[in-house]
């Protein structure tokens, strides 16, 4: 056998032993800690809290206490001038309509790149009842990556995001996360 | 390594840093294709790459117009198609698709095995870039190499399989003959579930 085959096998038996090493490291760190960690706008990790005042003027809206109150959440990123946002809002109300119940549908307008006034005509002409909170100064869609928009976020009862999504959406993947997010809770 | 959920705008194009790496792995995928049947001497080299290259076509159309298929309601609005993509297992039945098509070609072609070999290389060489330029966050680690955000140290879960897919091909390629029939495609299938194994504890 080569020299470089040998060393190749050497790395690989080396690879597979640090890997299981590791694990039984994070086993031992895991069970000593109360799973606590930042918040990150990725899958599988705390969704960023965030308080921001509805566009209707009635009242705040708290992320975590809405999706703790509830199954959880369904956090929609949009703006009035954005056609994906205008394709995908029809699916989203109708998700409100089915589910609001026991899903906290949360629209957040990134007034910060759009204008108060459009914002109000939009959820006007789409006949929008859920709930939309004025991100003003854009530190929420910052925090979670937006633009672009939509974007649209699922978040559990325990406030983690359990998937993502960047893009217009239809009804399919709104029922299919909804679904995880009722049978997970 | 870039955040995966980061955007890049030219004008009125907008790609994010997920979309872009999947484009520059499919490329190396191609190009070490290329290169692993011009060193075996393939005979139908340009045939064998023209299907990957359909396969690729095949897997973005389906994903494209995945939603269509699912709800064909939304065509009634034409303009849907330029804002809709993906949805419920759309990767899995675009890759699967495009996967089974290239297969059933090498069948009905009667290719040689170095079609599947060089297809699964391609395959695990698109693992390893898409899995080296995109962070993937994974749990609360306790050493001290990862991604530090917020003041936690985050297991860097894309480095982990980048390496471990870097790995398997190696080892397929060095430690397996490509003489041996097809023995390279299932040394890669194989070491990339153990890979997955490997690294999935650390993944949220």
């Amino acid at each position: 056998m080569s020299l470089h085959k040998k060393i190749l096998i050497v790395i690989l038996v080396a690879s597979a032993g640090a890997f299981l090493w590791m694990e039984q490291q994070q086993n031992n760190f895991t069970s000593g800690t109360d799973g606590q960690s930042a918040s990150l706008p990725h899958p599988g990790h705390s969704a960023p809290d965030f308080t921001l005042e509805q566009l209707s003027g009635e009242g705040l809206v708290q992320l975590s206490e809405a999706a703790g109150n509830a199954n959880g959440a369904v956090v929609y990123f949009w703006t009035s001038w954005c056609p994906f946002c205008s394709a995908s809002m029809e699916a989203v109300e109708n998700a409100h309509r089915v589910h609001g119940e026991t899903i906290h549908l949360i629209g957040v307008n990134v007034t910060s790149q759009d204008s108060k006034q459009a914002a109000e005509n939009f959820l006007k002409k789409h006949s929008i009842t859920f709930p939309n909170v004025m991100d003003q100064d854009g530190a929420v869609a910052d925090m979670y990556y937006v633009p672009p928009v939509p974007a649209v976020f699922f978040v559990d009862s325990g406030g983690t995001i359990t998937s993502r999504k960047t893009g217009a959406v239809t009804t399919g993947e709104l029922e299919q996360e909804i679904s995880r997010l009722k049978e997970a809770d | 390594m870039t955040e995966p959920f980061i955007t890049w705008s030219v004008g009125p194009f907008t790609i994010s840093a997920q979309m872009l790496f999947i484009f520059i792995a499919a490329a190396a995928g191609y190009g070490v294709m290329s290169l692993y049947l011009k060193k075996l001497h393939v005979e139908n080299r340009g045939e064998i790459l023209g299907t990957f290259l359909t396969s690729l076509i095949i897997c973005a159309v389906i994903y494209k117009l995945w939603p269509f298929i699912l709800d064909p309601q939304l065509l009634i609005s034409p303009g849907n198609l330029l804002y809709f993509a993906g949805g419920p297992y759309a990767v899995y039945v675009s890759a699967g698709v495009a996967v089974i098509y290239f297969f059933l070609q090498s069948i009905r072609k009667k290719w040689s095995h170095h079609s599947l070999d060089s297809f699964m290389a391609a395959i695990t060489t698109a693992l390893i870039v898409f899995s080296l330029g995109v962070k993937n966050y994974g749990l609360p680690s306790p050493f001290s190499f990862g991604y530090m955000y917020e003041g936690v140290m985050y297991h860097a879960v894309n480095f982990y399989y980048s390496w471990l897919f870097l790995l398997v091909l190696l080892a397929a390629l060095i430690l397996v003959p490509s003489s041996k029939k097809y023995a390279r495609s299932i040394t890669m299938l194989t070491g990339l579930v153990i890979a997955y194994g490997l690294a999935a504890p650390f993944q949220v």
